[in-house]
């Protein structure tokens, strides 16, 4: 059974499952409880919504009755406005998912869809190294190893630049693993583009402030948090966009999410990538979709 | 901000100026304002663009109600210059 739904063990692994587990206690997968989660979700924008509507419309009704005996004009057309506007709330849909996030999600899932099966196909376990590149508009790559070995750990950096996928970073065979270009590549192009600077001039520092205010630029994320420690990085967003391509992709590319990360998770661990030079790994990706919020660990390694 | 929230804040600040505005002319026949809350709706729906297809299918339903409404509004007061 795919990681997302009610399951009793991980589709990664095959580990045993408790019913209240968020992840995989032998790979550390995320497992995102689908039905929960949209029931919770439901709940918060109705709550919303209707009081504000039946406020407007039972204001509205007295107010223009009480006018109409009295015979007061305006006061009468303010309470019909009041009770139209109180029912163009309860009655028009309050929608989460714009057009233009529709399309985003619609076209850029099959070819997500195809790194999951060639990871899946290739039996890829290792996380993806992001690899340090410099340079406005340049994202680093993804290279997912084989196996872990001395060599495969450290990428050469000069691998960004080559435009093959499969590719051999050691001198023994099990030094190989696949090339990519990092699902988040053209989220962080904007990113940068919004910011006007390269994010590898921008240290670790003042990475936060520029995430949060380019992602809220760009209409993807707000309140953005970032926090270092030695050579873990942990940031937290909420988002505004492509939350339904998030839970999408929890639900069939697990690999993909836990391994190289989601468009939004893959632009900040690049975006982290170039700040610090280093190496750069996922740890943890979690999205919480009451909140829409999305906490995601990185490791970093020189 | 949601289309949505920018259609119903753009469509209540049009509302309320038209009642603002038409009682310190003096206006007192409710007819007129119905007849400016429901071109209003027409004029917020075309600034502002709908974000999924149900909103606009359920925009569509409450502009032909409000259209309904303008032409009975229009109706009543040509039979009254006719009269």
């Amino acid at each position: 059974m795919r990681a997302g739904s009610v399951q009793d063990e991980c589709w990664i692994c095959g580990c045993d499952l408790l019913p209240d587990d968020n992840f995989c206690r032998k790979c550390g997968i995320n497992l995102t409880r689908v039905g929960k989660a949209t029931a919770a979700t439901g709940t918060i924008k109705g709550d919303h919504r209707v009081p504000i509507g039946i406020f407007l419309m039972t204001l509205g009704g007295l107010v223009g009755f009480v006018s109409y005996l009295m015979e007061i004009i305006p006061m009468l057309a303010f309470g019909l406005a009041s009770l139209l506007i109180g029912i163009m709330i309860l009655y028009l849909p309050e929608s989460n998912r714009s057009i233009t996030s529709k399309l985003a999600t619609d076209s850029s899932l099959p070819s997500l869809l195809n790194t999951e099966k060639l990871l899946e196909d290739l039996d890829l376990d290792e996380r993806g190294i992001y690899i340090p590149v410099s340079g406005m508009g340049v994202c680093p790559k993804v290279f997912v190893p084989l196996v872990q070995t001395r060599a495969t750990e450290r990428p050469p950096v000069g691998l960004s630049s080559s435009s093959r996928i499969f590719v051999t970073v050691g001198k023994n065979p099990e030094d190989r693993g696949i090339l990519l270009d990092a699902p988040g590549s053209q989220i962080l192009s904007s990113l940068e583009r919004s910011l006007g600077r390269d994010l590898a001039s921008i240290p670790l520092e003042d990475l936060q402030t520029n995430l949060d205010s380019a992602f809220r630029t760009l209409d993807i994320a707000k309140a953005t948090t970032l926090t270092y420690q030695e050579s873990t990085v942990s940031i937290e967003t909420e988002l505004m966009a492509l939350l339904d391509l998030e839970e999408k992709l929890r639900n069939t590319a697990p690999r993909l999410v836990a391994q190289i990360g989601t468009p939004v998770a893959s632009a900040l661990a690049a975006a982290v990538s170039k700040s610090t030079a280093k190496y750069v790994t996922f740890k943890r990706a979690v999205l919480q979709l009451p909140s829409r919020r999305l906490s995601i660990s990185l490791r970093l390694s020189e | 901000m949601r289309s949505l929230d920018v259609f119903i804040l753009t469509y209540s600040a049009l509302a309320f100026s038209t009642i603002v505005l038409l009682s310190l002319l003096g206006v007192s026949r409710i007819d007129i304002y119905v007849a400016l809350f429901a071109v209003e709706f027409f004029v917020a729906s075309l600034i502002i663009s709908p974000s999924s297809p149900l909103e606009s299918r359920r925009k569509t339903i409450m502009g032909i109600v409000l259209l309904a409404v303008f032409v009975g509004v229009v109706i009543w007061r040509i039979l009254e210059i006719l009269r």
